[in-house]
């Protein structure tokens, strides 16, 4: 599944560890998602919206 | 800041190739550094210590050092911690390196590692109850470890147990038929189960690279 996250993550200026400190979740979790290779997990979706303020769909899209 | 298209040159993201080999890196240096202890030990109480052994011991041990700093400083692992899930997890990772560090060095150094591959090792009592308490004990560790992996490392974790549970379902089946058959030797259970461990562990690193 495609998504912005690290866009969203560089226009913060978050490092990988940083947005996973965040998140709670392992640095290799956010490289996972970022390069599309993990989908996550309906909460930690809502985890991600939540922290950037959007909504889900805004940051994922599975139509690609 | 950072533009979208500037994000191709983000330096913060290990690639996954790179996550594989400083993984190796760290396991096989760890490895190397146990078993040069060990074996520089046992060799040294059996023939004594001289030169060729102590450069030998030693830069095996150095080498395996070498590595697994190596390893860690490519692969940009999360650093352990009580704080975090991760770091946690990473804690639990260490524990468990230590440990069969520790157990590999005691094979080693009293030779069982030897008898265990002739087939003749027989565990004295204590060693044995040592052993299903350490056993028991990874097994409840492995139960909280579980715990405190995130989505993705159970993911990889789910992954391995998966195939590994194949190459057993098929392979052992495969090999009692073939064997029935006089065309390989008879099954040997203790191969059957590194070969599982070892599809496992091998699933479990490419997944868990990210």
């Amino acid at each position: 599944m495609k998504n912005r996250l690290k866009v969203l993550r560089a226009e913060r200026d978050w490092s990988q560890a940083e947005l996973a400190g965040r998140l709670d979740v392992s640095r290799q979790a956010v490289n996972a998602i970022e390069t599309g290779k993990h989908d996550p997990s309906l909460p930690l979706a809502f985890r991600i919206a939540r922290l950037f303020d959007m909504k889900i769909e805004e940051i994922f899209d599975d139509e690609v | 800041m950072m533009k979208s298209d500037d994000i191709e040159a983000d330096q913060d993201t290990a690639s996954t190739g790179r996550q594989i080999l400083a993984q190796m890196l760290v396991y096989i240096g760890v490895s190397c550094v146990g078993g040069g202890l060990a074996a520089g030990v046992a060799i040294g109480l059996e023939k004594g210590v001289d030169l060729t052994l102590v450069l030998v011991a030693g830069g095996f041990t150095l080498a395996g050092i070498a590595a697994a700093a190596g390893g860690i400083k490519i692969g940009d692992f999360d650093p352990p911690s009580l704080k975090s899930k991760a770091g946690r997890s990473q804690l639990f990772m260490l524990g468990s390196i230590g440990v069969g560090l520790v157990s590999a060095m005691y094979l080693i150094i009293t030779g069982a590692i030897d008898r265990i591959i002739d087939g003749t090792f027989t565990p004295s009592p204590g060693e044995a109850l040592v052993g299903v308490l350490m056993l028991a004990t990874g097994l409840v560790a492995g139960l909280f470890w579980q715990r405190e992996m995130d989505e993705h490392e159970l993911e990889a974790v789910k992954t391995g147990a998966y195939w590994g549970l194949s190459a057993y379902f098929y392979g052992y089946p495969a090999w009692w038929l073939t064997a029935a058959a006089g065309l390989v030797p008879g099954v040997d259970d203790g191969a059957l189960f590194f070969a599982v461990v070892a599809v496992f562990l091998a699933v479990w690193f490419v997944k868990r690279a990210g």
